[in-house]
């Protein structure tokens, strides 16, 4: 299976800049280096569409190489600046986990029992400074099929001694009476408040919202979304037979299908609160955020596909 | 004394040799039925000497519900026959061994006719009873399609999914986890039953209960095909249904090594509860229940009393 969709949003965007580094500052001219870079840029979007986090850094990396061309840059000169560019955006990302997974920290109530799933690095951050705080009685974590990710969240956590629970995917109802909240990461949060994640996460959010268990979502506001504003709608990617290693006999039959979606969308209503590293804030209260992180309203940005098509057009 | 065949079958129902609800209700009833065959005491202790039997076959397996249910079915009803006990007891034990035979076709004809064209129907697991229902729909000429989950940790829904293709119809496989995601395309929900509770809970395979609670949320109708040996007599005399928590292994497959980490545990409960206002209804060979009223289902098959007798049992000395 493809790794990015075995690591979280952050992660595979923090491998996809060091990609960029390797590749791109080996181009020449200013011709290879669009031409490279658009590819890129596109390729990386199609194979995760649902990530805001990607889309953001690539339409800020977009920007900068459209306005330095613009500007007459010479491209050594650019490459210099895209590098430190790269450079001040990874430095940032990882910083926001740190702050973030610090006011999570700080929130946790004492004796926390958690449920998460799938894997992500801000909610490892925030199990593993709770539990530096002694606040983590113990975590259950979902397999997460396909992919089944949460076993590697569960051996990351059972390896800091923190008692973690292994569960299947559809235990989840059964388990919501033993915990407390339920945290979970982000591939992107919609202005509307709508959380895009892993398959399975808007089920999890449905029992818990039954239960009147919370739901966390830790997510940076680099994740925040605004193109549901602009009227795009969310594109669940879908793998094959082979992320559920079906057995052949099964597979070669006729009038059998699958369908595994890899993400799923929980609706606001189901989200009580989404700890970012400027603070912890209400499913409505993300187009205040936007507006803060982006410094205006959002019908400002630039669209990704108008700035992949001027790279483009360098020659 | 208690015949050979008949503790053969209780040793049998014991060591597990005999397996799943419909075969351990018959094999008890069998066992009763040549308790009788081979009764040579008192005509006037043999009712006594029948109650014994059914308590031997009541401790080979104490949490059942499909084996008390068969003795409580005959029980009842050799107290309100007018026949001789002993022939009283044969006929009984016949009479519930066919219907425990026929039930699934019965259910099959009413739960069919749930089904209409252009459906399109989800399952979990693998049940008989379910799966009865749709081939039978089918068969009677309804066109429509089935999404199955593959329900972890043992993968039923791929025999549930061998099956249903192999009749011709089609069907779709999902993980369990995107139930919810599926859940808006779904016109009807069609499950088993592991057990049914005299208020109306459904125990069955772990995941059900988040699909009812998904059908639920879309407003789409959940019922449960099952037969009457599934309903528990003893949940209306307080008994409590134990969710088995099976091993680690059968989650973690070829991962087993990370149990050598210090802090981890797999939990693996076998079955969940699903409350009766997320059930439609209950498809038994007596017709669709209400789940609310699954206690007027206890009471016509095996008596009010039987829970009370069964817990009785269980009390007593081991």
């Amino acid at each position: 299976m493809d790794r990015t969709v075995n690591h979280g949003a952050t992660e595979s965007a923090l491998q996809l800049l060091e990609r960029i580094e390797e590749e791109l500052l080996k181009t020449p001219n200013w011709k290879e280096f669009s031409t490279m870079f658009s590819i890129f840029a596109m390729e990386s979007i199609e194979r995760r569409p649902t990530s805001a986090l990607l889309t953001n850094t690539m339409r800020s990396l977009l920007k900068f190489a459209v306005d330095k061309y613009a500007e007459g840059q010479d491209i050594e000169t650019f490459k210099k600046g895209f590098y430190e560019k790269i450079e001040e955006v990874k430095v940032a990302t990882v910083r926001s986990v740190e702050k973030l997974s610090d006011i999570g920290a700080r929130w946790l109530p004492d004796g926390s029992r958690i449920l998460t799933h799938s894997y992500s690095t801000s909610v490892l951050k925030i199990i593993e400074k709770g539990n530096r705080l002694g606040k983590i009685k113990e975590v259950f974590v979902t397999e997460s099929r396909p992919g089944g990710e949460g076993v590697y969240t569960a051996e990351l956590l059972s390896s800091l001694g923190i008692k973690t629970n292994l569960i299947v995917d559809s235990a989840v109802n059964y388990f919501m009476g033993e915990i407390d909240f339920v945290l979970v990461g982000a591939e992107a949060i919609t202005a509307h408040g709508a959380l895009v994640n892993k398959v399975g996460t808007s089920q999890i959010a449905l029992s818990a919202y039954k239960r009147r268990t919370r739901l966390i979502v830790a997510s940076g506001t680099y994740k925040f979304s605004f193109e549901s504003m602009l009227g795009d709608r969310i594109k669940v990617p879908f793998l094959d037979a082979s992320s559920l290693e079906i057995p052949r006999d099964l597979l070669k039959l006729d009038n059998f299908a699958v369908s595994v979606p890899l993400m799923d969308v929980t609706p606001p209503e189901f989200i009580d609160a989404i700890i970012t590293e400027i603070g912890i804030t209400s499913p409505e209260g993300v187009p205040i955020l936007l507006w803060e992180v982006y410094g205006g309203w959002i019908g400002s940005q630039p669209d990704i596909k108008d700035l992949i098509n001027k790279l483009r057009n360098i020659s | 004394m208690i015949s050979n065949n008949v503790l053969q079958i209780a040793d049998d129902i014991k060591t597990m040799k005999i397996r799943g609800a419909g075969a351990i209700a018959i094999a008890a009833a069998e066992a009763m039925k040549q308790a009788a065959l081979t009764y040579n005491g008192e005509k006037d202790s043999f009712v006594e000497y029948i109650r014994e039997v059914g308590k031997l076959l009541l401790r080979t397996r104490p949490t059942a519900v499909s084996l008390p249910n068969a003795v409580f079915y005959i029980l009842k009803r050799i107290d309100s026959s007018s026949e001789d006990p002993v022939r009283a007891t044969i006929s009984i034990a016949d009479e519930f061994i066919s219907n425990v035979k026929n039930a699934q076709l019965k259910i099959a004809k009413y739960g069919s006719k749930l089904i209409s064209d252009d459906m399109v129907i989800m399952t979990h697991c693998h049940s008989s009873a379910a799966v009865s229902v749709l081939i039978e729909a089918w068969k009677e000429g309804k066109r429509f399609k089935v999404i199955n989950t593959e329900t972890r940790p043992k993968f039923q829904g791929r025999v549930t999914a061998s099956i249903l293709t192999k009749e011709g119809i089609p069907v779709t496989h999902i993980p369990d986890s995107s139930i919810r995601y599926h859940m808006s395309n779904v016109d009807l929900v069609i499950v088993g039953a592991d057990t049914v509770t005299s208020d109306g809970h459904l125990v069955n395979k772990i995941g059900t209960s988040i699909l009812a609670l998904a059908a639920d949320e879309a407003d789409v109708e959940f019922y449960s095909a099952c037969e009457s040996i599934k309903f528990s007599p003893a949940s209306f005399a307080g008994g409590h249904i134990i969710i088995e928590e099976r091993s680690a292994e059968e989650v973690l497959g070829e991962h087993k090594d990370l149990l050598d980490k210090r802090g981890m545990f797999v939990r693996n409960p076998a079955f969940d509860f699903t409350p009766p206002e997320q059930i439609t209804g209950f498809i038994t060979e007596y017709g669709i229940l209400p789940p609310r009223a699954s206690l007027l289902l206890i009471k016509y098959v095996f008596g009010l009393s039987s829970g009370e007798m069964q817990m009785r049992l269980l009390e007593e000395e081991p």
